[in-house]
């Protein structure tokens, strides 16, 4: 456990290869309808993403679970570079303005693609003083997400 | 909550350098002197200490002199923490991951093209019972 944090420890990099086109995988992500039909952790889940694909403007999506509570993630994009690259702020609306950010990668390999997702947090103290408060809004509905009844 | 998050920031930021992670990573193996500590690293003793002084204000080590020998020692509690948050995202961005795919399949154009055409060509062999 605290060999990873050290190893690691101000960022998660987690990433998949699929069998589509980089232009399909970065279109998934970056077009609302899309990421709608497929950015929810369960089937319990229904989301509803708006996008406004403009550096320094704003996405929101709002993950409403069956039973009616509705956990939005919200952010603005700090770089876009179509098919390849997405850089954005994330945070959970009602937590604390405490942004992380997220970098995803984009990299074709033959007919498939490698979709690399990197979450940070605060990696200079300039960041984390500018964003005193902390993580607590992460923390506490991340693992709601994971657990059904609402 | 607040001092949760506070705590985590801290830890964050105190681990984001490199010279406090070896520190970190010598400490894990148990109790170790400051001169030990400093041994690995080209840089000066006010240096370390500065960065001891980081790291125990982030609450990940505890100092204590003995006799004129400073010993530090790590401390789990906050390390913990920050292993919490990174294992909760990575579980969180591998099932986004999963969803992605089963999506890029579902909506892959050229298997619903295939798919269109089989059902085509088995139409006259197989008509739908009703």
């Amino acid at each position: 456990m605290s060999q990873d944090a050290v190893a690691s420890p101000t960022s998660l990099v987690v990433s998949r290869t699929y069998p589509a086109s980089v232009e399909r995988v970065f279109k998934a992500w970056t077009d609302a309808n899309q990421l709608g039909q497929w950015f929810a952790p369960t089937d319990d889940y229904t989301t509803k993403a708006s996008v406004d694909l403009r550096i320094g403007h704003e996405y929101r999506i709002a993950i409403t679970h069956k039973g009616g509570n509705i956990h939005t993630i919200l952010g603005t994009y700090r770089l876009i570079e179509p098919p390849r690259k997405l850089v954005y702020t994330w945070r959970w609306e009602g937590g604390p303005a405490s942004d992380t950010l997220v970098t995803v990668d984009f990299h074709p390999d033959g007919d498939a693609t490698k979709v690399t997702i990197t979450h940070e947090q605060f990696t200079s103290v300039e960041d984390r003083d500018k964003h005193a408060e902390g993580w607590n809004g992460c923390l506490s509905r991340l693992p709601r997400l994971f657990t059904s009844p609402a | 909550m607040v001092k949760y998050s506070a705590n985590l920031d801290a830890t964050f930021s105190a681990l984001s350098d490199p010279t406090r992670r070896t520190i970190l990573t010598t400490l894990q193996r148990g109790h170790a002197s400051v001169t030990e500590l400093a041994r690995p690293h080209d840089i000066s003793m006010p240096a370390i200490l500065k960065h001891l002084h980081v790291l125990e204000q982030a609450g990940l080590i505890e100092q204590k002199k003995t006799g004129r020998v400073r010993m530090c020692r790590l401390t789990v509690a906050p390390l913990r923490q920050a292993a919490d948050w990174l294992s909760l995202y990575r579980a969180f961005w591998e099932t986004q991951l999963d969803n992605l795919g089963r999506f890029l399949e579902q909506t892959d154009p050229q298997k619903i093209k295939k798919q269109e055409n089989k059902a085509c060509r088995k139409m006259p062999s197989h008509p739908p019972r009703r």
